[in-house]
């Protein structure tokens, strides 16, 4: 019976890690083309390693395209867009879950509908908007139209209801005002939430690309999204070029992978624990 | 001198019922006052509305003789202590107790004193880095008092700060709390379900029972002479014995027999005897004779419990007398002290007394 | 438990981060509503109100009707084998111990990385020169279609990169999901000498319900969203084989400047959301177990 048991795991097992490489793969290949020369490409592409290693290839992809302006773009605007993101998002968590006023039930409602709302339907008057502010083909302006994030709003509020009323009462009494009672006390008590959103929003604004398409077209005010794929294009499908692409691509994923293995155990548990519903 | 009045002060939830419809009291400088009721009847209202956590919906709040209906609770400058202690679970003891003293502006130097010295009143000295988690349910309740404490507040509201504290340890804590309050000469308003509570700390008791002050009094007044048939059955363990006796030929009479009671007023025709089971022992020759029922021990005495005529009855004895189920046994009742009731409005009559 | 707060706190914590809720998302929504009754250009200063004459002309195009098929069919195609891959991968990997932590973050992996250099990862993928996925077609004698050429092929690379980034990210909530559901049920089911197959239609599938719902609900809006992967692998083509409504958005408002068009399609594709949104929530009622 143990036996038995034993046999079922390891194969479960290998059927898994089957699974987990191909998911892998991807991102394996990409990073051993990276230094493959194109001759190698050619000759066995599926050989996971290189005859030589060609570190060239990033050399030429960054003189090809200015990748570590597109990666430094992105990291500011994407910290600034996370921390505003959440300090906006706590205040509105604490106004909805603390404070009774006209119109609450009916913010929340809002709030609920935008986050089913397909972001395509604001586009285009928000391109007109960021035009009237002069703010196209600005980062500022990519930072300013993504300051709302409905998503960490409803997780933040779901979790500040879970806040005792008297601790929140206790600090009122011990003369806590409510902009200190929100940040002294309900948001360190809720401090992993806090990560986990910031964790959630940071990789969907690092990543987003179709909206900073539209609004960003000079290279040096590019994210790494926008600037990869027009790097990826100005090269076209030519087999020659795959290695150099491919090198440009690892600079862009790297960055997210490394993130990925330090926080790994984060990462899993905030979105596990993001599928709170409304 | 009252240090907080309530005038005519009416509650009501939002779409609740009415919590509070005219609420009067006062409670005196410097005394323990104790506010005792069941479950659900308001106590815990009407202590947020003192420290000013919830709004009235009428009447007027005065402290120290200022009226302070919109005076939100972190103005008031009075220390609550809360059912469930309320600590913040991310401070340590020490910054738990003085974050009332940071949230109004007090020099670290300042803060770190007076958290020693409440720590050493309470004897939390050894755990002041330590966290809530980390603390027994008797530890988080003194730093909950320790919070209060700092605050050198003149009034200290406590919503059954003791009701998750097992047996023995409450009663540590009720000594610990009278003789905190004997050292600080603080006005304090405890509220409680449990009457020995009220009963052993309280320099005066309020009995609250839906949302109306049913006696105010020293735990003496209101164990002697309850004010209505509510507080008589609430107040004592087992409670008041209340016997129901009709007129007969103008005489108030219970199991046939003439009472002999006094100054009742004519128009009474039934009444309703409180008698505490201390106040009735038995007797060989008395014509009133209960059946016993059952018998609790209680070590150093026992209550019989029984029925007379149809009537429950129990009474206190604390000779080593055998009792056994079935058995009359006749009684005699201590005519010092007079407790009769009307039926109709439960209300003490005041004159009415044994001849 | 809440107070009223005075006006200038309340404006304090609602007034200044609802501002950009309001202008980049309330309020555009509104204008797109307005503007799809308009013949805006964009470039030109002035326009015409023409009714529902965006509205006709769309829903009767041969593009969109087109479109709408391929988004249903993406859609369909994408979301139930996520949903159903996610659910046994998490089956399997609630039997691991050790090595549950490990091959979880595997298969979470592509979630985190940008769909954008993906996609163009896969491009090379798919290609059939030097790409890895034909030759070992070749090698097993299996057919080795021109992916990104073929119309019918084009679609399901689509599919293939859509169900690669998410299939772990479903797996991780079916994880979850299950390993909330108290052992005493899987006890009370073995006592029962339920088959596995009878466990899992019996037991896992009813209990897993909400997260079921809560997936295909996110992942519908994913897809009717989708567009990294379309516009790397295929640019809505050949022949417009992958242009999706959101797609066909994109060309309308931003390479052909029918402003009008395309927030009169922006509206369909957000009517549509909503309604598969509520028929999920609808048919939830019936079939999930809170
Ligand atoms: N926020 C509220 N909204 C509506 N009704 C409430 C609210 N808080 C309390 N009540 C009602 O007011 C009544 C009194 O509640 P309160 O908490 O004061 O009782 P209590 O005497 O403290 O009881 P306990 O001994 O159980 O703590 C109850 O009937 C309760 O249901
Ligand atoms: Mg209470």
């Amino acid at each position: 019976m143990k036996h038995m048991e034993r046999i079922q795991r390891l194969v479960i097992f290998t059927i898994l890690l089957l699974c987990g490489v191909l998911m892998v793969y991807p991102m394996i290949w990409m990073l051993v083309s990276s230094v493959k020369s194109t001759s190698d490409v050619f000759s066995d592409s599926l050989r996971l390693i290189p005859t030589a290693f060609h570190w060239e290839n990033f050399a030429n992809a960054l003189a090809a395209a200015p990748f570590l302006t597109y990666l430094w773009n992105s990291t500011w605007t994407t910290t600034i867009i996370v921390v505003l993101q959440l300090l906006f998002a706590s205040m509105v968590a604490y106004a909805l879950t603390q404070f009774e006023f006209f119109g609450r039930r009916g913010l929340f409602a809002i709030i609920l509908g935008t986050y089913m709302l397909p972001s395509a339907t604001t586009y285009i008057p928000s391109y007109v908007i960021l035009g009237k502010l002069n703010l196209l083909n600005s980062l500022w302006g990519l930072v300013i139209s993504n300051l709302a994030n409905v998503f960490s709003i409803l997780l933040l509020r779901q979790a500040f209801l879970k806040v005792p009323k008297e601790v929140i009462e206790a600090a009122r009494s011990d003369g806590a005002s409510e902009w200190s009672i929100l940040w002294r006390i309900v948001v360190p008590m809720n401090r992993n939430t806090l990560l986990n959103a910031a964790l959630i929003s940071f990789v969907g604004s690092f990543n987003d690309y179709l909206w900073p398409s539209l609004i960003l077209n000079d290279k040096h005010n590019m994210v790494i999204s926008v600037g990869l794929n027009q790097f990826s294009n100005s090269l076209g499908s030519f087999e020659k070029s795959f290695p150099i692409v491919m090198a440009g691509t690892a600079l862009a994923v790297i960055p997210l992978i490394v993130v990925y293995v330090i926080l790994q155990r984060y990462f899993v548990h905030s979105v596990q624990t993001a599928s709170v519903k409304g | 001198m009252a240090i907080i009045e309530l005038k005519h002060v009416r509650k009501q939830y939002d779409k609740g019922e009415t919590i509070f419809n005219d609420l009067n009291l006062s409670i005196q400088e410097g005394d323990f006052t104790v506010i005792v009721g069941p479950s659900g009847c308001g106590k815990s209202t009407l202590l947020r509305i003192m420290a000013g956590l919830e709004q009235v919906s009428g009447g007027e709040i005065y402290i120290a003789d200022k009226l302070e209906n919109d005076v939100p609770a972190k103005k008031r400058n009075i220390a609550m202590v809360f059912q469930n202690y309320a600590l913040y679970p991310h401070m340590t003891v020490a910054k738990n107790i003085g974050f009332g003293l940071k949230m109004r502006g007090a020099k670290k130097a300042v803060i770190k004193e007076k958290v020693q010295n409440a720590a050493e009143m309470l004897d939390l000295t050894a755990y002041l880095d330590k966290y809530p988690a980390d603390l027994s349910g008797g530890q988080m309740q003194r730093v909950a008092l320790g919070r209060a404490i700092v605050r050198d507040s003149k009034i200290y509201l406590m919503d059954e700060p003791l009701s998750n504290l097992d047996a023995k340890l409450r009663a540590t804590m009720r000594v610990e709390l009278t003789k905190l309050h004997r050292q600080m000469q603080a006005t304090t308003v405890y509220v409680t379900h449990d009457q020995t509570e009220a009963m052993t700390m309280a320099d005066r008791i309020i009995v609250l029972y839906e949302g109306v002050i049913q006696q105010t009094g020293t735990a003496d007044e209101i164990y002697t002479h309850p004010a209505n048939t509510f507080v008589a059955s609430f107040i004592g363990i087992p409670p008041m014995n209340l016997l129901q006796a009709s007129r007969q030929d103008g005489e108030f009479c219970l199991a046939g027999q003439p009472l002999n009671i006094s100054k009742v007023p004519a128009d009474q025709t039934d009444l309703i005897i409180g008698l505490r089971p201390e106040d009735i022992s038995p007797t060989f020759d008395s014509p009133i004779a209960m059946t016993v029922d059952v018998v609790e021990n209680m070590g150093a005495d026992q209550y019989v419990h029984g029925t007379l005529g149809a009537q429950p009855i129990v009474f206190r004895d604390s000779s080593h007398t055998h009792y056994h189920q079935g058995q009359s046994v006749g009684l005699h009742f201590n005519r010092h002290i007079s407790n009769f009731y009307d039926p109709q409005t439960t209300q003490r009559l005041e004159e009415a007394t044994w001849q | 438990m809440a107070i009223k707060p005075n006006k200038w706190t309340l404006l304090l914590f609602l007034a200044i981060p609802l501002i950009p809720l309001a202008v980049f998302w309330i309020f555009p929504l509104l204008v797109s509503i307005w503007l799809s009754f308009t013949d805006w250009d964009y470039i030109s200063p002035t326009f015409h109100y023409v009714g529902l004459n965006n509205y006709t002309q769309l829903l009767s195009s041969h593009d969109f009707q087109a479109a709408v098929g391929h988004t249903l069919y993406y859609t369909v195609f994408s979301v139930i084998p996520i949903i159903v891959i996610g659910f046994l991968l998490a089956v399997l990997l609630n039997r691991l111990k050790y090595t549950y932590k490990f091959i979880q973050s595997l298969l979470f992996a592509p979630w985190v990385t940008p769909m954008i250099g993906m996609a163009i990862v896969w491009s090379w993928i798919f290609n059939s020169q030097i790409g890895p996925l034909n030759q070992v077609l070749h090698a097993l004698h299996l057919p080795a279609p021109q992916w990104l050429s073929n119309p019918q092929a084009a679609m399901w690379t689509i599919i293939i990169v859509t169900i690669w980034k998410n299939v772990g990210w479903a797996a991780l909530f079916y994880g979850d999901a299950i390993s909330k559901i108290p052992r005493s049920l899987f006890e009370a089911a073995d006592v029962e000498s339920l088959s596995i197959w009878q466990k899992i239609t019996h037991v896992l599938i009813p209990l897993v319900s909400p997260t079921t719902l809560f997936l295909f609900i996110v992942e519908i809006l994913d897809c009717l969203q989708a567009y990294d992967q379309i516009t790397v692998l295929t640019q809505g083509g050949p022949a417009g084989a992958t242009r999706t409504l959101l797609y066909l958005y994109y060309e309308l408002g931003f390479k052909q400047f029918q402003m009008g068009s395309a927030t009169a399609l922006s509206i369909v594709i957000l009517v549509v959301a909503a309604i598969l949104s509520f028929i999920a929530i609808r048919l939830s009622r019936h079939h999930v177990y809170y």
